[in-house]
């Protein structure tokens, strides 16, 4: 058997909330997916005044990241972390703008898509879910994308990592070439690449000169916040 | 003519993509080595060698997923193979799907393994045999090795998108049955609405090459329920809708996709199956290891007869008579 993950409380919570104040309820909504109760404990948090920071790192993210554990460990469902997620969803669209008010930066800047000649986006759609959920900003290209697309998308947004999913065998060459045509273009330096999906491997990854593997949804993210604190070329 | 007493059935077992959990018990673990445990057509027992399927790292192993029936093709394990196909054939499959796209991400390796593969399992089996791709290139490789002596090939499959439409003249000249899904030209079809139109436009684009209608196996497309839980009535609004504009046409969808990611994935597919008979799919395409098609047959002839669309109950017993010594 894998690790039992546990609720991991952030250290030193009580000096960033007002006496008394109480945040097992908001991780106990999070974990049991009840987005109505999720919504309604992040408006009593922020009516407290509490940083939307605060808010996040530590009521929010404690249940999401033991459902994502859970979810990685193979002991709960997709449905479950699937209704997690909404619930995250709920209180995150609550503290967003306050947090843009505060001028609390995204994590990084995500370039998310399926590749040209692959029309499935279950996957990257939960992907992107998740990735905003741990505080990206996620450009979502859709299905079929071409690798022009993805250059022109990083190129706009100044992206710090893109990620390629494809579901077929016969659609995972175009993350090959995808990532080919970034070094063509010059630009392999300036961002991480990342690549998931059914057929794909660590192998795959490594072959084709990817940054990494998302082996699963929650896996994609713990990349994706390792991989966005690693030095890169800067964008202009 | 696919010989059957009103349920087809495609079996899905030979898929490359199939995969068992590293912690599985059916995993038999000696020394550093890893194998699948199975029982041959002669009673012995053997192991499918999975040593190479596992991850390097130990620790990994208990959450890995192993592609065992890749593994089977890579080892070519002629006894496995031979296993999967007469299982499949006794537990009710008529038609034996064969896929190997996920051998290999490179088309001339994906060919040579279809080359293989079709070859290899028509040795073995008179039945008809599925040549599964989505690349056009590898189902014509498939195509040109089969032997037509022994069975008619399938297609599997085309749809609306760029690239594919080249199957209906393939199925024309191989004279194959073809199997149709309901992918649209910009994506996935996300309504019943949306498979009916590409189903029907798909099946307009048959009409003008002159494939039959009894050769025309449509695939409605099923997506797991545990992703979006309103998927599964997606497909079955769209096979009561298509049932009805064409009568003559085989439906079908990859029925046991509704349950990936649940857990006990039979039950869900028990209770997926016999819903889709209902809304009119008379092929299903399953693990008849896994959800005996012999039940839905039979489930299928006794509703028919129930509901008053068998009239006065004659296929029923013209079933009943057939399974009399």
């Amino acid at each position: 058997m894998g690790n039992v993950p546990t609720l991991q409380i952030p250290e030193g919570w009580q000096s960033r909330v007002p006496a008394g104040w109480d945040w097992t309820e908001l991780w106990v909504a999070i974990e049991k997916g009840k987005h109505k109760i999720a919504h309604e404990l992040v408006q009593k948090a922020i009516d407290a005044q509490i940083h939307p920071k605060t808010i996040l790192d530590d009521g929010l993210f404690p249940g999401f990241n033991l459902q994502g554990d859970r979810f990685s460990e193979q002991i709960i469902f997709i449905p479950e972390m699937l209704i997690t997620a909404r619930a995250m969803k709920a209180g995150l669209a609550l503290i967003r703008p306050l947090l843009a008010a505060a001028a609390e930066k995204p994590v990084g800047t995500f370039i998310i898509g399926t590749v040209l000649g692959d029309m499935h986006d279950i996957g990257q759609t939960i992907v992107t879910i998740m990735l905003e959920n741990a505080g990206f900003r996620v450009i979502n290209l859709g299905t079929d994308t071409h690798p022009d697309k993805f250059i022109d998308a990083a190129k706009r947004e100044k992206a710090d990592l893109v990620g390629f999913s494809a579901l077929l065998s016969t659609t995972i060459y175009y993350q090959k070439v995808t990532i080919e045509e970034f070094a063509k273009a010059g630009l392999r330096s300036k961002v991480k690449i990342l690549v998931g999906g059914a057929p794909t491997s660590q192998q795959w990854a490594d072959e084709i000169g990817a940054d990494g593997w998302g082996k699963d949804a929650m896996l994609a993210v713990q990349l994706a916040k390792r991989l966005v604190k690693e030095p890169r070329e800067a964008w202009e | 003519m696919i010989e059957h007493q009103g349920l087809i059935v495609i079996g899905e077992n030979l898929n490359a993509t199939r995969k068992i959990k590293g912690s599985s018990p059916r995993i038999l673990k000696d020394g550093d080595k890893r194998g699948l445990g199975y029982t041959d057509l002669s009673g012995t027992k053997r192991v499918l060698d999975l040593t190479d399927a596992f991850p390097e790292d130990p620790k990994e192993h208990a959450n890995a997923m192993i592609p065992y029936v890749g593994q089977c093709f890579r080892n070519k394990d002629l006894k496995y193979l031979e296993t999967a196909v007469h299982a499949q054939l006794t537990a009710g499959a008529h038609i034996i799907d064969l896929c190997v796209d996920e051998m290999s991400p490179y088309p001339e390796q994906r060919m040579e393994w279809m080359r293989w593969v079709v070859t290899t399992v028509q040795e073995m089996t008179d039945a008809v045999v599925s040549i599964d791709s989505s690349d056009p290139l590898t189902i014509e490789a498939g195509l040109e090795v089969h032997d037509p002596k022994k069975s008619r090939p399938f297609i599997n499959s085309v749809n609306l998108e760029e690239g594919r439409n080249v199957l209906h003249a393939m199925a024309k000249e191989y004279n194959a049955y073809l199997a149709g899904n309901a992918s649209g030209r910009a994506g996935m079809p996300y309504s019943a609405q949306e498979r009916v139109d590409h189903l029907t436009e798909l099946s307009k684009q048959m009409d003008e090459h002159g494939i039959p209608m009894e050769d025309r196996f449509l695939d409605a497309l099923v997506f797991p329920v545990g992703a979006g839980p309103e998927f599964g009535m997606h497909y079955l609004d769209a096979i009561k809708q298509l049932r009805a504009t064409l009568p003559d046409v085989h439906l079908f969808g990859g029925h046991s996709n509704v349950s990936f990611g649940l857990p006990e994935r039979r039950i869900l597919n028990d209770a997926f199956l016999i819903l889709s008979v209902l809304a009119g799919c008379d092929t299903l395409m399953v693990d008849p290891l896994m959800n005996p098609p012999k039940e839905y047959l039979e489930f299928k002839l006794a509703a028919e007869a129930l509901m008053g669309k068998d009239e006065y109950s004659l296929n029923y017993i013209a079933y009943h008579r057939s399974r009399k010594v």
